[in-house]
């Protein structure tokens, strides 16, 4: 197989969509081609992007059916590939009835986590977006999402925080600043005032503090 | 789009990893019930294809092979082959929908793992999508959503499979423009 014949036959390789023959025969060439092997590679990601850009993403019922799935994984390793081998029906039987008797604090414990992931997901696909303007911190990489009373604020970047300080974020409500939370780095969840206009963030001690004592790090109107 | 995220998750869970099983749920839930809940007449039917395209995963994230597809596509040839399999089951028939109906409105991506980059990269490659040439568009969701084979793809669209691959060709090279790649030149 040429280089151009290789290149034709990638997108359906991709989707092995290619007969046995041909399938065998672009692996075997990309195995020897570098530069159809960055064909490739390109055309893959752009593949990959239609495929998730064509379906409209569905997020209805995922905190329940994950919750059941979690329920239903095996707790231990999975087979080898190519084995067959599974876990039998009354083993797994067994580990969820050993749940359901033993780890009423944890099931509970993940049935909050997974509503919370529920929630997050919901504000970040469907709430208002704001990038916060660096302040004082000029690599500030925070992202706030709102709607109705809810909002999520998710850390991506912010100066390092030494032992017994936090972050806080800050609504602006008529002027002035209200307590919104204390929180690291990543997604978390907090209520918002709905007369809030701005939102801010400032490092304070550990348990927060009722008013900001320290330079806002980022912020951004609402 | 690769996601270097998802592959080193898929090596996790080809370990036994369950915390990057429910990462990897968490991130594709949203495209996986989009994709069932779309080819599936049935909500129930296609809530159990859910759960068990993901089980699929559990049990054979070794066989993820990066070097020749995607995660997302990965994933989707999955959640078709188990779709059609319930299908056969119930004897009911495939929903069809037309890119137009697919395409608008869009909902934003909803994993909480997605950042504004990759939002912003996801609406660029649907406005793209929107704008290639009809048949370069159909051919590529007969191949990457419907499942058609090559052969099949031509023969629906009454070509000879030659023009079928150049069309599949350069309808990506298009998308891969969008995403940064070199443009394709041809």
């Amino acid at each position: 197989m040429d280089h151009e014949a290789c290149r034709d036959s990638l997108p359906l390789w991709i989707a092995g969509a290619l007969g046995p023959a041909e399938d065998r025969a672009v692996h075997q060439h990309l195995a020897e081609c570098a530069a159809c092997r960055a064909e490739h590679a390109a055309l893959a990601a752009a593949a990959d992007a239609f495929a998730t850009a064509a379906i409209t993403p569905d997020w209805g019922d995922h905190a329940a059916m994950r919750a059941r799935f979690q329920q239903a994984l095996p707790p231990a390793a999975p087979a080898p590939a190519g084995r067959g081998r599974s876990r039998p029906w009354p083993v797994l039987w067994a580990a969820t009835v050993l749940v359901a008797l033993g780890g009423w604090g944890l099931a509970a414990h993940e049935a909050q986590r997974a509503s919370a992931a529920s929630q997050m997901i919901r504000l970040a696909s469907s709430g208002q977006r704001a990038r916060l303007g660096p302040a004082a911190y000029r690599a500030s990489q925070v992202d706030l999402y709102w709607q109705s009373a809810q909002a999520l604020v998710w850390v991506r970047r912010l100066p390092p925080l030494a032992s017994g300080q936090t972050y806080e974020g800050w609504w602006i409500v008529g002027g002035r600043p209200v307590p919104a939370g204390t929180f690291g780095a990543g997604p978390h969840l907090l209520a918002r005032p709905r007369a809030a206009r701005a939102f801010a963030i400032t490092v304070e001690p550990v348990g927060g503090t009722s008013q900001p004592t320290t330079p806002i790090l980022a912020s951004t109107p609402l | 789009m690769r996601d270097p995220d998802g592959e080193a998750w898929l090596a996790r869970i080809a370990s036994g990893d369950q915390d990057a099983m429910l990462r990897f749920y968490d991130r594709y839930f949203g495209l996986v019930a989009g994709y069932c809940r779309r080819t599936l007449p049935d909500r129930e039917l296609a809530d159990e294809v859910i759960q068990d395209v993901f089980l699929m995963v559990w049990r054979s994230a070794a066989r993820f092979d990066a070097e020749r597809a995607g995660v997302a596509t990965w994933l989707l040839v999955m959640a078709r082959s188990r779709s059609v399999d319930a299908l056969r089951k119930t004897r009911r028939t495939v929903a069809g929908e037309s890119w137009e109906e697919l395409a608008v409105p869009v909902a934003a991506p909803g994993d909480v793992a997605e950042d504004a980059a990759g939002r912003l990269e996801q609406d660029a490659v649907r406005h793209a999508v929107a704008r290639l040439p009809a048949h370069q568009r159909e051919a590529l969701t007969m191949v990457y959503l419907d499942g058609l084979s090559g052969q099949e793809a031509a023969k629906r669209q009454q070509v000879p499979l030659g023009t079928l691959k150049t069309r599949l060709r350069l309808g990506l090279a298009k998308l891969r423009d969008v995403l940064g790649g070199e443009p394709d030149g041809s």
